[in-house]
């Protein structure tokens, strides 16, 4: 059967973004100033677990993404998940 | 009632003729304030401690306020979590590490962050580069062992292997779109690429475009793409790096 040149990758932009890539970033990242307060971030490492776990699949990113409109997400996934993450 | 002294939380650091046109709001939908130091400001609003319990609501406070302001100017996020009990001791603070911070803003001035993922199914792909030795039947329990470990250390060094790889060609290719990267190899299992990309605001969609069209990308991979952020992985870090 005749077919397009198959493409392995399709674009999906959302304003969403997950609310876990955020904290990944700012708890471990940006200018450090030594406050003379000392806070504990007790989840920290529960934190790569849920990235970890939100980003197995498209549909999982579905799901538990935050819906906070801080930013533009892209998610670039093989067509079928594309697909089934519009749904 | 609670007589516990509030305390200032930074945001970020601006420069000090910024000005912010409209009401921003921080910590208990306090506005924020700018606080002069040299040729910087600091972003601050009063915090108590409670408010910083639920790590998530605080978290996109801050971050809120960080891109609200990114909106106006240029802006260096600060890490979340820098709280003083004065603004004299963040004063003291920012004036120990001002020529840093200064550079800093001029650096990544128009700059932003872009996030890239590569994933995998890490089972999967586990399972595929390991190598079942027959076991042979002299062996007693502890040469089993051995050979059972010898096994998954050589599938540990080929998943890294493929992991660096995989990032180095992501970085090759992405290169003539970013000026600045940051990588991370083999997060965990399932993540074997994590690049921070630092774009110009006017390149980010050339950058998500070429994402989207990397020829070479395996059926077993997917990419996840985040931003613009702040560029969070970009500022000097506290050892100067």
């Amino acid at each position: 059967m005749a077919s397009e040149p198959r493409r392995t990758s399709q674009a999906m932009r959302e304003r969403d973004v997950s609310l876990l890539e955020l904290l990944d970033r700012i708890l471990d990242k940006g200018v450090v100033i030594a406050g003379d307060v000392v806070i504990s971030v007790a989840d920290i490492d529960l934190i790569y677990l849920g990235v970890k776990v939100i980003l197995t699949s498209v549909d999982t990113l579905e799901k538990h993404k935050a819906r906070y409109a801080l930013g533009m997400t892209t998610v670039v996934a093989p067509d079928a998940d594309v697909q089934r993450a519009r749904e | 009632m609670n007589t516990r002294p509030a305390r200032v939380y930074l945001y970020a650091i601006v420069d000090s003729d910024f000005v912010l046109r409209a009401p921003v709001a921080g910590f208990a939908e306090t506005p924020v304030t700018l606080l002069p130091v040299q040729t910087l400001a600091a972003v601050v609003s009063p915090i108590a401690l409670e408010q910083l319990k639920d790590t998530a609501a605080a978290a996109l406070v801050h971050e809120r306020v960080v891109e609200t302001l990114m909106a106006e100017r240029r802006v260096l996020p600060v890490r979340f979590g820098a709280i003083f009990s004065s603004t004299a001791t963040l004063t003291a603070a920012l004036e120990d590490r001002h020529a840093t911070l200064r550079a800093d803003l001029e650096r990544l001035d128009g700059l932003v962050e872009i996030g890239v993922r590569v994933l995998w199914d890490g089972a999967a792909r586990r399972a595929a580069v390991t190598t079942v030795t027959p076991a042979d039947a002299h062996d007693g329990p502890g040469a089993q062992y051995m050979r059972a470990r010898m096994a998954e250390m050589t599938t540990d060094r080929q998943l890294k292997a493929d992991a660096t790889a995989l990032s180095a060609a992501w970085a090759e290719y992405l290169a003539p779109h970013v000026v600045g990267l940051r990588e991370q190899v083999l997060v965990t299992a399932e993540m074997p690429v994590n690049l921070a990309c630092l774009v110009a605001q006017a390149g980010v969609q050339r950058l998500v475009d070429a994402i989207a069209q990397y020829p070479n990308q395996a059926a077993d991979t997917r990419v996840v793409c985040t931003g613009p952020w702040p560029p969070y992985h970009f500022v000097t870090d506290a050892q100067g790096a």
